[in-house]
């Protein structure tokens, strides 16, 4: 299994992978950001 | 945003200066090294609950709570420079399901005994929340929930689950919306209760990652019995009371996010200028990678200087209204479009590995 390797690389190669994957998981907790874009058409558009 | 554009006062140069002492002082190596290797909440319990009783001590447990429940009394411009301040810093993460989730619906819509058994231990760290909303079929219609609460004498008795349920693990308390009744109207009929995590009947299951880390789970009641007291505000009234929690959810920390863009940009180029084109250039020479650079970072100015707009906006007493919520969509589609830019920047180093696994 993958996260098992050990880190590889120089220093500031090991938090860019970690950080993507929890922060598509933080920018979607509370309503993804093309929910809320909906959310807000509707409103303005009245329908 | 940063502090240069809110031209402080001396008193407010004052302040800024005692926050930094502040972090320079009480920052231990081992806290700091806990916060950089944490990707989302607050994988690192331990450190997150010594941090939030530090802060605790120096009366700034939660500044932006009211003062009688022990805020720190900031005033809207301190807080601003307090928001920014921490973000330079990088703490731990505290208990923002507790501090700013739980604890405000609490200071609404609960009764006097709810305010007094459950706003300090949020203050001095020794509870800690979870937030019990998504479910596998309700997570963007919320509506949508299954987990049921059916009243039995002085209890309601739940059953069913929950999941993406962050630091259930170590909780000591859920904030659980659940269904009392079923109407056509779906957003009718939820209640929400204050759970002990250790109430008989929870069990708690860890969802990993794909980098490794347990940062949630899924949470299963089988006929657990919480007391009616522990019901927040009216029964089939909990609607009302999530979207409150939600506002909280959307709105907070606008400057500090502003700043964290900023440094995530800035951290790009400078691993673009230590890699290579993989043909012998350096990374930020290649016109196609500092272009895509360029223009994010154009985003990030620009989602500065509406930040910067709001949020002066805001501690002059404007109020909020839709540019908040916009802007918070557009900050969390630069951060999803930096966060993939760092990872097209290092490369054959791009492996999901957990970050704790660092010497
Ligand atoms: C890291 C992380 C931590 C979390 N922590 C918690 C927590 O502590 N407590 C808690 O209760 N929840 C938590 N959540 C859950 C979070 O709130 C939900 O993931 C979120 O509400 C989305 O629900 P879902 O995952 O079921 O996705 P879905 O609702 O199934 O959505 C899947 C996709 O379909 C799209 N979609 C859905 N409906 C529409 C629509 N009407 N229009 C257009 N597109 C649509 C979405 O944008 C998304 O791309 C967490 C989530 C993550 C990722």
């Amino acid at each position: 299994m993958i996260p098992a390797a050990e880190p590889i690389g120089p220093a500031h190669a090991l938090m860019p992978t970690p950080i993507y994957f929890a922060r598509r998981g933080a920018t979607m907790a509370g309503g993804a950001p093309e929910l809320h874009r909906n959310n807000l058409a509707r409103k303005l558009l009245q329908i | 945003m940063n502090l240069d554009a809110m031209d402080l006062t001396t008193d407010e140069i004052a302040f800024r200066d005692k926050v930094r002492r502040f972090y320079e002082d009480n920052l231990t190596p081992e806290m700091r090294r806990a916060a950089y290797v944490t990707c989302w909440a607050f994988s690192e319990f331990e450190y997150a609950r010594q941090w939030q009783k530090i802060l605790h001590a120096h009366g700034w447990g939660a500044p932006n709570w009211p003062v009688e429940h022990g805020g720190a009394g900031f005033t809207a411009r301190e807080r601003i420079i307090w928001e920014i301040e921490t973000a330079r810093a990088h703490p731990p993460g505290i208990n923002r399901m507790g501090q700013n989730f739980a604890a405000p619906c609490i200071m609404r819509f609960g009764d006097d005994a709810q305010k007094k058994q459950f706003l300090p231990p949020i203050l001095s760290g020794d509870h800690w929340w979870a937030q019990g909303f998504s479910e596998p079929g309700a997570g963007s219609d919320l509506s949508a929930i299954k987990l049921s609460a059916r009243a039995d004498g002085d209890d309601y008795i739940v059953n069913g689950s929950k999941t993406w349920t962050t630091s259930a693990h170590f909780a000591t308390h859920i904030f659980l919306l659940a269904r009392t009744a079923i109407e056509e109207d779906k957003r009718k009929g939820l209640t929400v209760l204050l759970v002990d995590m250790d109430s008989p009947g929870i069990l708690v299951r860890p969802i990993i990652n794909i980098a490794g880390e347990h940062d949630f789970n899924e949470v299963f009641f089988t006929d657990v019995r919480v007391p009616r007291a522990r019901r927040l505000g009216d029964e089939n009234d909990g609607w009302r009371i999530a979207m409150h929690l939600l506002t909280f959810e959307h709105g907070a920390g606008t400057a500090r996010i502003g700043f964290e863009l900023r440094r995530r940009a800035a951290s790009i180029r400078a691993i673009a200028h230590a890699e290579s084109d993989g043909h012998g250039a350096r990374l930020i020479d290649d016109p196609d990678f500092s272009r895509k650079l360029g223009l994010l970072e154009i985003s990030v100015e620009a989602a500065n200087a509406v930040a910067e707009a709001l949020v002066l906006g805001a501690a002059a007493g404007a109020a909020p209204g839709p540019e908040h919520t916009l802007l918070n969509i557009r900050n969390r589609e630069i951060d999803q479009a930096l966060t993939e830019l760092a990872v097209e920047a290092i490369g054959y180093y791009a492996r999901p590995i957990s970050a704790r696994r660092a010497k």
